[in-house]
């Protein structure tokens, strides 16, 4: 049994994080204050939100690069919509809808035009980005935003901010779409043998233009959210994020391969990356180091993942 | 009523043509319900495009497809199997990271309330698997870690789930070792008896003769005939039927006397070269002035050698002696080194820069020659070399900055084999030289590499095509099942004989 488990691809993200977190409440008596409880919540229920959308594309074998600019769209269009005098459900709806329509553009440019994912969504990143900044002025963080909207960021149930408990609802509804719908399977056909996936009558180009736009709403809800957690927007939003979304999908069991991965472990990988953040911060340690960190657990995480799999086929005969 | 069962699926007049190449050229016949109905013919000689455009994969320039008398309109695999038509790849459209079960059943028809039942998938792909005695695999396990032949068995369960009316099988057999490929001949007898049309593809002679019931042979994108297999019907028969052109009137001069001196020395020897399961240890040599050809059919290791001779792959075991130079370790830039080049039989793939000008791609190999003061690059001399092999190659240029991706076949061949003797080579391995261009293009190929090995370069040729082997070479080695069986000398081809090695392996006739 044991064994099975270790065989998951949950296992790594798992074991990294609850060596961490073991890890900081040896080392720092403050870890486990309700105060840093509260912070590594809000860190990384919006980052996981975002990584799950990652995770889809990755499944079929792609990425989006895109999501940091659609956090921070979402957070500064917020922001444009309270200026207006928009109730927060219309606030809501519309950041959602205009990440969606985000998220269309990227599924657009990939599974229907074909263009490279790497070029598309930087470009994407770019117009997202430059089209946020437009939105900006300084005066907008002191604008204060009506009550039901920052109490969906500073609400709390059963000592959990409603944000995690979004993140934990998706977490769920998303691992049973992936592991017991055939849309969900579907993903990781088209991932794991693009022309094979098309030969067997899936539609792929449909796949994964849905999932791109799954990624562009979820990307939207976790700037909304964030933007609530902080009560006002800030341009600084989503920056590096998606960098950040990718390394913890593939330290969750995603492959650039596609065809891998799974919504726990995405949420493991950022759970990883966020305990790490903690440390640096508890610990006082330079934060420099953190991505020295970050570089080298990747690294090990593909190293070996890699040379397990070159064993596993030379035993095989096949090389 | 017959007609109905005779003519369950009726072929008339297909025709396919890609760029210059006719693949198919009006090709009518008819498959019968529940048959086993094998496809033959050489490499090249449509079997496969024929194949796709009923499998719903590619459509036909012109000519129809009827299944039990109605037309089939559209051509693509999601048609296909609607209406009962399944294909399983000669390369495997099967899915490495998912589990066995999920490969069988991509549809996942096991639900429960909706959900995937993972426990009757399970269940049920067990229950498939033991019905084609694959004991050893595991239904939970993943495809990836399921050896080669277990792969393609899973593919074909996929297929037969789908309780189709027609499979088509491309070359089964050929990764299989001859227990597996038994255990797959078994089933598939099994399954005709159960009433399931099969169309099968194969070079395997001693195969196709257990398992047919009649056999269609293409050549050269025609069909030539449909023999009944009856106890009478022999391999040269069939063979005869593969390879019957009438080269008198073509535009080969089939060689009759080796063209290479007999004191011609030795350029290269190739020593025992063999790797396990894809190629056996293999010889081979040739002197300088000399073309020697190598012919077999798909599977037969040819490609195998080609690239292993050159180190694009590795090898297991064997030697290469270049002018007497012993080499054990082999890789393309020893052998460039060692003035050896390699022309590669897919140009698409590799052996262009298609999106470089012409003089790019010609100047390529030798640009350390034009390298001056600082490393600059002397563009004069580039442009008046790349100039002298347009001049020489006949080839059709706008401009010197053209880019190969908008030539024509012939053309892109021709910049290739440029590329190729640029660098003035001793030896030139040379894979496929003419595939898919056109008869002016191709005699001018062939009259550069006989040119060149008046000169004294040596020459080793791969192709599938025979009249173009037999033009070209002072001798012919053929292989089959991944050894050289057989050596013909200038003045012995014919080419009955050198099929007959490609296909039985022996070079005598009478049947087994």
């Amino acid at each position: 049994m044991p064994g099975k488990l270790a065989r998951k691809s949950e296992f790594v993200p798992l074991v990294l994080s609850l060596a961490l977190a073991a890890a900081l409440s040896a080392a720092s008596g403050v870890f486990w204050t309700s105060a840093n409880l509260n912070s590594l919540q809000a860190s990384i229920a919006p980052t996981a939100i975002m990584a799950f959308g990652m995770m889809l594309c990755l499944i079929c074998g792609y990425f989006d690069l895109s999501i940091g600019s659609i956090m921070l769209l979402a957070g500064l269009l917020s922001g444009k919509f309270n200026d207006w005098g928009l109730s927060t459900p219309a606030i809501v709806l519309f950041v959602l809808l205009a990440g969606l329509a985000v998220g269309c553009l990227n599924g657009f440019l990939v599974a229907v035009l074909g263009i490279n994912a790497l070029i598309a969504t930087i470009g994407v990143q770019y117009i997202g980005y430059g089209f946020a900044m437009t939105l900006w002025d300084r005066n907008m963080q002191h604008r204060k935003f009506p009550g039901d909207f920052i109490a969906m960021g500073d609400g709390q149930f059963l000592g959990m901010y409603y944000m995690t408990w979004v993140m934990l609802a998706i977490l769920v509804g998303l691992g049973f779409f992936l592991k017991y719908t055939l849309s969900g399977r579907r993903l990781y056909y088209v991932g794991g043998n693009r022309e094979a996936s098309r030969l067997i009558g899936f539609n792929d180009r449909r796949i994964v233009f849905l999932c791109y736009a799954a990624t562009g709403l979820l990307a939207a809800l976790a700037g909304v959210l964030a933007v609530a957690r902080i009560q006002s927007p800030t341009q600084y939003m989503g920056g590096g994020v998606h960098m950040t979304c990718m390394i913890a999908c593939v330290i969750g069991g995603g492959s650039f391969a596609g065809g891998k991965g799974s919504a726990l472990g995405a949420a493991l990988g950022v759970t990883f990356m966020s305990l790490l953040t903690n440390m640096f911060n508890l610990l006082e340690m330079n934060t420099q180091l953190q991505n020295v960190v970050v570089g080298l657990t990747l690294i090990a995480v593909i190293v070996v993942d890699g040379y397990l799999n070159l064993k596993k086929m030379r035993a095989m005969g096949m090389i | 009523m017959t007609a109905a069962v005779d003519e369950f699926l009726k072929i008339s007049g297909i025709t396919k043509t890609y760029g210059v190449v006719k693949a198919l050229a009006d090709v009518s016949f008819s498959i019968r319900r529940g048959e086993i109905h094998t496809v033959m013919g050489e490499n090249g000689a449509g079997k496969s495009t024929l194949m796709k455009i009923i499998g719903g994969e590619t459509a036909p320039d012109s000519g129809a497809i009827e299944l039990e008398g109605r037309r089939i309109r559209t051509f693509v695999p999601a048609a296909a199997h609607d209406l009962g038509i399944h294909m399983v790849h000669q390369e495997l459209a099967v899915f490495e990271n998912l589990t066995v079960a999920e490969n069988i059943f991509p549809y996942h028809n096991f639900r429960k309330a909706g959900w995937i039942d993972y426990a009757s998938l399970h269940r049920e792909a067990r229950s498939k698997l033991d019905l084609f005695g694959l004991k050893t695999i595991r239904p939970e396990e993943p495809l990836g870690s399921v050896a080669l032949a277990g792969q393609q068995m899973v593919e074909i369960l996929r297929c037969i789930v789908a309780e189709p009316k027609i499979i088509i099988l491309d070359e089964p057999t050929s990764g299989l070792n001859d227990r597996e490929a038994d255990l797959l001949l078994g089933i598939l007898k099994r399954l005709k008896d159960e009433g399931l049309t099969i169309i099968y593809i194969s070079h395997r002679f001693k195969e196709i003769m257990r398992i047919s019931d009649r056999i269609t042979v293409l050549r050269d994108g025609e069909f030539v005939a449909t023999l009944e297999n009856t106890p009478e019907l022999s391999e040269s028969e069939l063979i005869n039927n593969m390879v019957g052109r009438d080269l008198s009137a073509s535009l080969y001069r089939i060689k009759t006397v080796s063209g290479a001196a007999p004191d011609a020395p030795t350029l290269l020897e190739v020593r025992g070269l063999a790797k396990k399961s894809s190629l056996n240890p293999t010889d081979l040599k040739l002197a300088a002035g000399e073309i020697v050809g190598v012919f077999g059919l798909e599977g037969s290791g040819v490609g195998k050698l080609s690239r292993m001779m050159y180190g694009l792959e590795g090898k297991d075991e064997g030697e290469l002696f270049i002018k007497g130079r012993r080499f054990a370790k082999i890789n393309p830039r020893i052998m460039a080194a060692e003035r050896v080049m390699y022309l590669n039989n897919n140009r698409k793939i590799a052996g262009l820069l298609p999106e470089m000008p012409v003089t790019d791609n010609l100047s390529l190999p030798v640009l350390k020659r034009f390298s001056r003061f600082l490393g600059f690059l002397d563009f004069r001399r580039i442009g008046r070399l790349a100039t002298d092999f347009i001049k020489a190659f006949a080839i059709a240029l706008p401009s010197l900055s053209t880019r190969p991706a908008n030539l024509s076949g012939g053309n892109q061949q021709k910049v290739m084999l440029s590329i190729c003797l640029v660098p003035e080579p001793e030896i030139v391995i040379v894979n496929e030289p003419t595939r898919g261009i056109d008869v002016g293009a191709k005699t001018e190929i062939h009259r550069f590499l006989l040119d060149i090995a008046s000169k004294g370069v040596g020459i080793v040729i791969f192709s599938s095509e025979l009249p173009e082997l037999m033009s070209l070479s002072d001798r012919i080695l053929v292989m089959r099942d991944n050894s050289v069986v057989g050596e013909v000398g200038a003045g012995d081809y014919t080419e009955q004989t050198l099929m007959r090695y490609a296909a039985v392996g022996s070079a005598a006739t009478g049947g087994e």
